[in-house]
């Protein structure tokens, strides 16, 4: 018996939580907006060019900073908080199974749904502006922004899984870091940008699709390092989430005694 | 162990009017949502917006003195995203909670009227966002007309000037807020949804006005649209596309039609047990 | 101690609400109720026990391992919560066979268990059900189902008796004395005394976070009686009445609350009870009512905690 048979089976139940009736209904909502927007510019009858440009656009200033916050937060923080909250977390940690393949669990589960919503979220809008006479979208662009969107699932989701872990206040949390830290920061000069994890996906992007809308990002780092600081990110705050659950006490509140 | 059956008096009933009812329901959920997550965006949103307001006063040559000045904090991308966070944390679980934990049965079957439960819960998510939008503005603007940074007749036009501005974003985001409440049991969907039909309506719009060259559509975004009707309360020099008035009208009347939406939804609700 | 379940100066706090306070006690084989009145810490005492909390102070072991620990000594041990939430989007069967799967059983091995539990408990019928639609007392027997399908040694059953109705209750009782009479230990929490009582003579009696008392549940009976009740009667004429009990010999104690009523201590009332008829028919007492505030548990509980303190 080896850890994921029993990884397995967490992360399967996740998506499943995660990919379900009204929840699911508001991701894919969201996740839509971007192709509705593109294809009311088509709609509009924009030049091809605008709107091949407009579908780039709206993944840098759309998809990456909102659409993709938004949805890791709520998969994210679901994840623990929702099954605290719940009371049913009882059923896992009373288990054999080591707390920290409960974590792992949750995280694959919570990504697979991420890009579950998000690769299309990113990758319909070109389509749509493909089909509208604009082209295909290079195969760079492409890869960039299907690299960028998984890496960000994975950075962004297990800072939101360790959120739901120790706030009850982690939709605020989340909220505040999502956006004013994200957000903010990205506004000032310096070196401060560098401690958002959005630096890093516009830098990928940037760097990989240069001369396009997605282009003309200020960075002083590679694409390799920037993917190495990604999947840092995420493997630290994976690493903290599971040891943070292993010492956790899991129930909602006080109880009822 | 009783072997004589109980005995009911059925006395007279005391009992308050709806207003005071109302007002109960109203402080009880303005102590519900005093939470350190609040106090804390609020807090935030003070010092930053104040700060804003001190600063510009005291940055500008006396003889330049406006009212147009106090445009700046409305230009500043922290101001959109602190409302939203306020909003988000007072409003997205005012009638969720309540219908996720089957409260809102409790509520409703005392003798208390839909219209009382939803005002009161209106007036507190209301009360927080107007203190977010008013509040630091008007604190700052008292704080250099204390200090005797502008003439009194100055900080006067730009109180009300906040108050205006602040009136017609209360509205919109608290008809948002609990429009989006109402639609789920879990405060997360709600606040997700706060933040993303705002954001998603604001940056859409932009995109598209911009790409397509229609400037209407930009009063799609709520907070453009913020921005203008501050330009014409404050009377300030902008690039913006929209008319004030035209702006702050659409805010208001926005947030009044999600208020009738909430009305309409609340009326529809059944909470079903285990 | 070398019990199933041993608690030596267990403490758990809530902020400044203690849960348990100093709990002592230990589990020993076979079934073992816990009793104790709503809010004694009896929920507390099983999240420890299932590792959802940690002590804070003392010291709790479940089959011999610290409560606070993971492990595979925790497929020995089944856990009922008594909470109602479930995976309410899974089915029945769905639930089962997942949590076994957690648990490391294989596919195959783990949907053949989840059947036989699911059968045990007698919700074949409904086991391609979702567990949203499914009722209180259904909620119930999946749990329980859950708890047993992969035959632990140990089984934490908090409240599981509560909201299932009375033929459903006949069932879990027989399920549980037989599994108890299979070899495998039972720790099941309760507020009714009764229920308990249908099930096992060993309790532990909570309240207030302590263990108060602890053994045969007989010995703790007596140990009640050995304390005299509390009997208030409404009566037209208190005084008269009160002249015929005096001459009662475990009549230990009479006095006049009000215009209308008396309280009379007795050390034995099963024998206060039965005289009390032959008192209005022969010697023409007039009683309109009878009180004992002292039949319940509360009460059973106060009497103890008196002894204690």
């Amino acid at each position: 018996m080896n850890g994921m048979d029993r990884v397995l089976p967490i992360a399967g139940a996740s998506v499943r939580a995660s990919l379900r009736g009204v929840r699911l209904i508001g991701l894919a909502a969201l996740g839509s907006i971007p192709t509705l927007v593109v294809l009311a510019i088509v709609a509009a009858r924009s030049p091809a060019s605008s709107v091949h440009d407009a579908a780039q656009l709206l993944f840098v200033s759309l998809t990456l900073p909102i659409v993709m916050t938004l949805v890791t937060l709520v998969l994210g923080v679901a994840q623990f908080r929702g099954e605290i909250e719940d009371d049913t977390l009882a059923y896992l940690t009373s288990r054999s199974v080591p707390r920290a393949l409960v974590a792992v669990g949750k995280y694959l589960g919570c990504v697979a749904a991420g890009c579950v919503i998000l690769l299309p979220t990113a990758m319909l809008p070109l389509a749509v502006a493909d089909a509208a006479g604009a082209g295909p979208p290079s195969s760079e662009a492409t890869i960039a922004i299907a690299s960028a969107v998984v890496l960000g699932v994975l950075a962004y989701s297990a800072i939101f899984l360790l959120l739901g872990l120790l706030s009850s206040s982690a939709l605020i949390l989340g909220l505040i870091f999502g956006f004013l830290w994200e957000g903010l920061l990205q506004l000032l000069s310096g070196t401060l940008p560098r401690l958002t994890v959005a630096y890093y996906l516009h830098s990928l992007v940037s760097l990989e699709t240069p001369g396009g809308p997605m282009s003309g990002y200020t960075t002083v780092f590679s694409s390799g390092e920037a993917v190495a600081v990604l999947l840092g990110v995420a493997l630290g705050m994976l690493l903290m989430t599971a040891a943070v659950f292993r010492y956790a006490e899991t129930a909602p509140h006080r109880s009822s005694a | 162990m009783s072997i004589n059956p109980p005995r009911y008096a059925a006395g007279p009933m005391d009992s308050v009017g709806r207003p005071q009812r109302a007002l109960a329901i109203y402080l009880q959920e303005l102590r519900v949502r005093a939470g350190a997550g609040t106090w804390f965006v609020l807090a935030l949103m003070f010092g930053i917006i104040s700060l804003i307001v001190v600063l510009v006063s005291f940055e500008t040559p006396p003889s330049q003195l406006a009212l147009s000045i106090y445009f700046a904090p409305f230009g500043s991308p922290a101001f959109p995203l602190l409302i939203l966070i306020v909003t988000t944390s007072v409003g997205s679980g005012a009638l969720a909670e309540d219908l996720g934990n089957r409260s809102i049965t409790l509520y409703l079957s005392r003798p208390i009227h839909l219209s009382d439960y939803l005002a009161a819960k209106g007036a507190a998510v209301g009360s927080y966002v107007a203190l977010a939008s008013i509040g630091p503005g008007v604190v700052g603007v008292i704080v250099v007309a204390a200090l005797g940074v502008i003439p009194g007749g100055l900080a006067v036009s730009a109180i009300g000037a906040f108050f205006a501005v602040g009136f017609v974003t209360t509205v919109f985001f608290t008809g948002l807020a609990l429009a989006l409440s109402a639609l789920t049991n879990k405060a997360l969907y709600a606040g997700v949804g706060i933040f993303g039909s705002t954001l998603a309506a604001e940056t859409a719009a932009r995109v598209i006005g911009a790409i397509t060259g229609n400037h209407d559509i930009v009063y799609v975004a709520p907070f453009y649209d913020v921005q203008a009707a501050a330009s014409g309360a404050f009377q300030a020099n902008t690039n913006l596309l929209t008319n004030p008035l035209g702006s702050a009208l659409l805010l208001a009347g926005a947030g009044l039609l999600l208020l009738v939406v909430v009305w309409v939804r609340m009326t529809r609700v059944e909470v079903v047990g285990e | 101690m070398t019990g199933v379940v041993d608690a030596q100066g267990v403490t758990k706090r809530y902020g400044e609400v203690l849960g348990l306070n100093g709990f002592s006690a230990s589990f020993g084989a076979g079934i073992t109720g816990l009793i104790g009145p709503n809010g004694a810490g009896k929920s507390t005492l099983f999240r420890l026990l299932a590792g959802q909390l940690r002590p804070d102070a003392g010291s709790l072991t479940v089959l011999g391992e610290p409560s606070w620990s993971e492990g595979t000594f925790r497929r020995r041990v089944g856990y009922c919560p008594e909470q109602p939430s479930m995976y309410d989007w899974m089915t029945g069967e769905e639930f089962v066979t997942y949590l076994l799967r957690v648990d490391g059983y294989p596919k195959s091995e783990a949907k053949r268990r989840a059947a036989e539990a699911i059968e045990i408990v007698g919700l074949t019928e409904a086991k391609a059900r979702r567990v949203r639609v499914y009722s209180k007392g259904m909620r119930q027997r999946i749990k329980i189902a859950q708890g047993i399908a992969h035959k632990p040694q140990l089984l934490l059953l908090d409240e599981p008796l509560n909201g299932v109705d009375p033929v459903g209750r006949a069932r879990l009782i027989a399920l549980f004395a037989e599994l108890g009479s299979s070899g495998h230990h039972l720790i099941v929490s309760s507020h009714v005394l009764y229920e308990v009582e249908r099930l096992t003579d060993q309790i532990v009696m909570i309240s207030n976070g302590r263990a108060l008392a602890q053994g045969d549940l007989h010995r703790i009976r007596d140990l009640i009686d050995a304390r005299p009740h509390t009997i208030e009667l409404t009566t037209p004429d208190p005084r008269g009445l009160a002249k015929l009990l005096s001459g009662w010999e475990h009549v230990v104690g009479i006095e006049f609350v009000g215009p209308d009523r008396l309280t009379v201590r007795s050390r034995l009332p099963d024998a206060f009870y039965r005289g009390l008829p032959e008192l209005v028919v022969s010697q023409g007492a007039e009683i309109t009512a009878v009180h004992s505030s002292d039949d319940n548990l509360d009460a059973v509980f106060r009497y103890l905690s008196e002894g204690i303190g």
